[in-house]
């Protein structure tokens, strides 16, 4: 009973924070879109048909029944490709910002509960880890597992595991040193009872806001692992890889092959960003008066 | 006289810094009979909350340790207990309320999912006989409309409110010691005296013995039937409530009194204790009073003086005596 008053109470909040519910509602539609491909995807995303190359979308008049934002390279349709791929793209940000989150959490928790040199040890290790560009650190956790959408994942999830342990370092070192947790030793409670029961739900927080930023990050990398050919393997649509098959088109002004994908990574990114922000506000205890 | 509930023997707790090593507790040494009040006062960093931690072995670990004697509690030693067997100790046998009410609790948790807590941990209670007993707990430390109270969040409740939560908390599982360290330093006076006149009467519910931590002389005269002045990690008198007020033996309990506002009429000058608490890294030498003494005599600077009983229930440390 009381979850239902704190969820109502939470969507009362988030509806006043403008920035926050058009994240929401721009999640809301991608996640329709990604449940419900085929009630809206006017075409077969893998069929193509080489005579229709490049035709112009509703913009142009003609066609605009069948091919709304016009075809790709290989004739297909632009829309449907970029409606089933939102699937893809969800996933592939959800999936590997799970595992980021639960290896970050992992590490930080004990990293920055125990100190000494079990927190020595761990950070020299994310430290490494941080020295590379997160797309080199992609690509080459690719090369070493192969490609495919599952090894792009895998990938990205490691990739985002520094920064996740490091924000929830810094927010477990933070708790660790309030009075409640010294009040809770006093009641006897053990480190792991403190460490899962009154830090890891104080953490939590600032660990979602972060991971729901971080899903836009995964996505963009997703993207760009699929722009490089890492990622989701052809023909499956992937915005990334659609970008990377008709990135010639632009010289002969094929614009909308190249446009829409990366309208739809754009405004995918933006939502998230938005709805992370607005998180950040909502999900502190204090501010909820 | 009742039995002696806890006995603390020639205890030592040094802490380890970068710059050396602390003296915070040196030689200390105090017993708490059961269902007292025991003060233990001193000014600010003289080592008092180090006392209490050690009793229940949270000092900072590792940089602390207790590196000498002993606390006897119900026949038991302390010092010699594992981590283990000190989980079942705290917050069932002996509990500790902290001076931020404000901080003391879990803010992302409904301040009765604590008490509920405490009580499915240590007396294996359902969650919903906790929960019941939960509302019992705040309704003893009168919290109005406990029903209600048990589901809000910390940042609902005032200072005062949260320091009776705390209290409730400490008491769920009726321990025999209540350690307080300056509970009420944090609250305003008004909720001050409330708060200590519940402590009090629950103390008298309860039969729990009570070791209460303050810098406030007030306070003690007012709420306690014992006193131990502490001064740079040692225990500088040790008395009776009323004979330490009426006849103050070591001129830094003297110097404290003196500090104090007087409301019989005479008025005079107050007076501040020149200096300032010693470096416990590196005490001084023989009394650790002796640089701020008026009384001091040449051989306080070279020894140090004993605690000794210089009437029935009075001790002293000091070379004058």
């Amino acid at each position: 009973m009381r979850t239902i008053e704190d969820i109502a109470e939470t969507f009362r909040l988030l509806c006043r924070n403008r920035a926050a519910l058009a994240g929401l509602v721009i999640l809301g539609v991608y996640v329709f879109v990604a449940l419900f491909p085929w009630l809206l995807a006017p075409n077969d995303p893998l069929k193509r048909d080489l005579a229709l190359r490049y035709q112009p979308g509703f913009w142009a008049g003609k066609e605009f029944a069948r091919f709304p934002l016009g075809t790709d390279y290989l004739g297909r349709c632009v829309l449907s490709r970029i409606i089933w791929g939102t699937r893809t793209s969800l996933l592939v940000g959800v999936i590997a910002v799970s595992i980021s989150t639960g290896l970050g959490m992992f590490l930080g928790l004990l990293s920055g509960y125990f100190g000494g040199w079990v927190d020595i040890a761990l950070m020299r290790v994310v430290d490494i880890l941080f020295a590379f560009p997160s797309i080199l650190l992609a690509i080459t956790i690719m090369a070493a597992l192969g490609p495919g959408l599952e090894k792009a994942m895998i990938a990205i999830g490691i990739v985002y595991t520094p920064q996740m342990a490091r924000v929830v370092r810094s927010v477990t070192l933070v708790i660790r040193e309030m009075e409640f947790i010294e009040a809770e030793r006093a009641l006897g409670a053990s480190h792991a009872r403190i460490l899962l029961h009154h830090i890891l739900p104080n953490v939590l927080a600032p660990a979602v806001v972060y991971a729901t930023l971080s899903v836009a990050g995964a996505i963009l990398d997703a993207a760009a692992l699929g722009f490089l050919g890492l990622g989701a393997m052809p023909p499956a649509p992937e915005w990334g890889a659609m970008l990377s098959g008709s990135h010639k088109a632009l010289t002969s002004g094929a614009w909308w092959a190249v446009a829409f994908p990366g309208l739809a990574i754009m405004l995918a990114v933006l939502g998230l960003n938005l709805l992370g922000d607005g998180m950040r506000d909502l999900l502190d205890p204090r501010l909820r008066m | 006289m009742k039995p002696v509930l806890l006995q603390v023997e020639n205890l030592k707790t040094y802490i380890t810094t970068h710059r050396g090593v602390v003296r915070a507790v040196d030689g200390v040494s105090f017993e708490i009979f059961e269902e007292e009040t025991l003060g233990l006062v001193g000014e600010s960093g003289c080592g008092k909350s180090m006392t209490a931690l050690s009793i229940l072995k949270l000092y900072p670990k590792p940089q602390g340790k207790i590196v000498e004697g002993k606390i006897v509690f119900e026949g038991e030693d302390l010092v010699r207990k594992d981590e283990e067997e000190m989980l079942k100790i705290r917050g069932k046998r002996i509990s500790m309320i902290f001076q931020e009410p404000m901080t003391s609790l879990d803010p992302v948790f409904p301040v009765g999912e604590g008490i509920v807590e405490v009580l499915m941990l240590h007396q294996g209670l359902s969650r919903s006989e906790a929960q019941r007993e939960a509302v019992r707990l705040l309704r003893m430390v009168r919290i109005p409309e406990p029903e209600r109270r048990v589901h809000q969040y910390p940042h609902q409740l005032s200072g005062g409110m949260r320091q009776r939560v705390m209290i409730a908390q400490a008491l769920a599982c009726r321990p025999k010691l209540l350690i307080a360290d300056e509970p009420t330093t944090a609250l305003d006076v008004t909720v001050q005296a409330q708060i200590l006149e519940l402590i009090r009467t629950l103390k008298k519910e309860t039969k729990t013995a009570v070791l209460l931590i303050t810098h406030d002389l007030g306070v003690v005269a007012e709420y306690c039937e014992r006193v131990a002045v502490m001064y740079a990690g040692k225990i500088v008198e040790k008395a009776d409530v009323l004979s330490l007020f009426a006849r103050p033996l070591h001129p830094y309990t003297r110097a404290l009194l003196g500090a104090l506002p007087r409301l019989d009429g005479k008025r005079s000058r107050l007076e501040a204790i020149p200096g300032s608490v010693p470096d416990l890294i590196a005490p001084p030498s023989g009394c650790r009073f002796h640089p701020r003494c008026r009384e001091r005599l040449p051989r306080c600077s070279e020894e140090e003086p004993r605690l000794w009983e210089v009437e029935k229930g009075h001790e002293v440390a000091c070379h004058r005596l």
